[in-house]
């Protein structure tokens, strides 16, 4: 129920919109991209956009939501917060999932692996979600919070220097972003078994420590707060 | 000049307290000293590695990396002009004698000047701009994005979060220079409704020694932009009525 309220939410707010303009100009570009390097590019776009959607958009949904004083009343309900924040990932990983298909159907078309392919959009998008929602309540304007989550966002952007073939695998095999750019990339290239377990595994241990980190930040600075304001 | 004290007091303070807007000053720097010492070492670099020649296209470089300086402090006054108007900041300034268009003035004016400002050193220190008269006309239609952006943001969005989304479509103008540069004429002028294209054109046209046809372009380019930066704030002020 609450999935389908944040999906409700997006679209109301243009967000499945904005994906549509902003995957046709990405269309666009991959068209005069010559074809030897398309599949880069493909790559590094959605890993870059569709998959990391939520660091923004979470951000800017809890911010909204915390002047309209909805969490206020959000927490007195039989809501869970593990089922809130499920909920923001969950959502969100689908507006990123139908935007990765469109960008990669019309270009490249039908992915080497299509399971993996989605597999990997969604743990990413899941994984930046989560980030975006630890980083947003330790922020009280929207562009301090987009500083941070820049801050905060950029070691898990290392992974692609591997993408250009710089720096040794050995490097970034400890970052979950390591398993999506795996994933998403097979688009072009098979993945091995052991390699497909490497990626969930490495992405679900990063979406599981970005999760407990969520949940213990809102809890901490959002709920205590609330808590707080309504005991004085 | 006394009306706008106690805005500009309250900017100060608010740049010790949120570090983006200070970040819009230091991120066009940092791409102005990244173009300097980066460009010729990553030309070299990607030359070796993929065998692509990147000198070639100095100018469409030059023209996509300076769209960045308006973007940037165009999006965060955008950004913040909806935080006020979130948290009724701006209904309050509308009941003091600033009003309301004082208040939008105001706003728009310190990104205006960055993006003179800091577009002005980029083509003097970057070091891969020549320095002609006619960037004088990329120049100034570059200093009118930065409201132009900030304005659609305030004008079509309800609310920070559609702001953030919104702020995704500001990616559109960077087609601008990719349709001014690589698409034959006259196929490139279907994209003269991006305003972005209107700045590369008289950018690229000046490289190539067509003072004439700069010229025109960038008296087209201005039309374009005035009645752009005047449906925006007529909307914008429609917005907040």
């Amino acid at each position: 129920m609450m999935i389908l309220n944040d999906i409700r939410f997006q679209w109301r707010h243009r967000f499945y919109f904005v994906y549509l303009l902003v995957c046709s100009l990405y269309l666009l570009l991959l068209h005069f991209i010559p074809s030897e390097y398309k599949e880069t590019v493909a790559v590094l776009l959605t890993f870059s956009d569709p998959s990391a959607l939520g660091l923004i958009f979470a951000g800017g949904i809890l911010l909204l939501e915390k002047d309209q004083g909805i969490q206020d009343c959000l927490f007195v309900t039989p809501l869970r917060l593990r089922e809130y924040l499920l909920a923001k990932a969950i959502s969100l990983s689908l507006l990123s999932i139908l935007a990765a298909w469109m960008i990669h159907g019309f270009s490249l078309g039908m992915p080497l692996s299509p399971i993996r392919f989605t597999v990997g959009v969604m743990l990413t998008s899941s994984l930046f979600t989560l980030l975006s929602i630890g980083i947003v309540v330790r922020t009280q304007t929207v562009n301090g919070f987009i500083l941070l989550s820049q801050l905060f966002s950029f070691p898990f952007a290392l992974p692609l220097l591997h993408l250009f073939d710089i720096g040794s695998r050995a490097l970034f095999v400890f970052f979950p972003t390591y398993g999506s750019l795996l994933l998403i990339g097979t688009i072009n290239r098979p993945v091995s078994s052991m390699e497909t377990i490497y990626a969930v595994g490495i992405m679900m241990i990063g979406n599981t420590i970005a999760f407990l980190w969520a949940k213990h930040s809102f809890q901490q600075r959002v709920l205590l707060g609330i808590t707080k304001g309504k005991s004085t | 000049m006394i009306r706008y004290r106690t805005l500009v007091l309250n900017d100060l303070r608010q740049i010790r307290m949120d570090p983006l807007l200070m970040a819009s000053l230091l991120g066009p720097l940092a791409v102005i000293a990244v173009t300097r010492f980066g460009f010729i070492p990553l030309s070299d670099w990607i030359e070796r590695q993929y065998g692509f020649a990147l000198a070639p296209y100095s100018g469409f470089a030059a023209t996509f990396l300076l769209l960045t300086i308006p973007l940037l402090p165009g999006t965060m006054t955008g950004l913040l002009m909806l935080d006020e108007r979130d948290e009724n900041i701006m209904s309050y300034y509308s009941v003091t004698p600033l009003t309301r268009r004082g208040y939008s003035v105001y706003r728009l004016f310190l990104p205006t000047l960055l993006s003179v400002l800091l577009s002005a050193a980029f083509v003097l220190f970057s070091g891969i701009t020549e320095s002609r008269s006619e960037n004088i006309y990329a120049l100034t239609l570059l200093a009118l994005e930065a409201p132009c952006i900030a304005l659609f943001l305030a004008a079509f969005a309800s609310n920070k979060v559609e702001g953030l989304a919104l702020s995704k479509i500001s990616g559109l103008l960077f087609a601008g220079p990719v349709v001014a540069a690589f698409i034959p004429e006259p196929w490139q002028y279907a994209g003269m409704w991006i305003p972005t294209f209107w700045p590369a054109k008289c950018y690229l046209l000046g490289v190539n020694q067509e003072p004439l046809a700069a010229l025109g372009v960038f008296g087209v380019g201005l039309i374009f932009h005035l009645l752009l930066l005047t449906g925006l704030s007529r909307a914008f002020l429609k917005r907040i009525d």
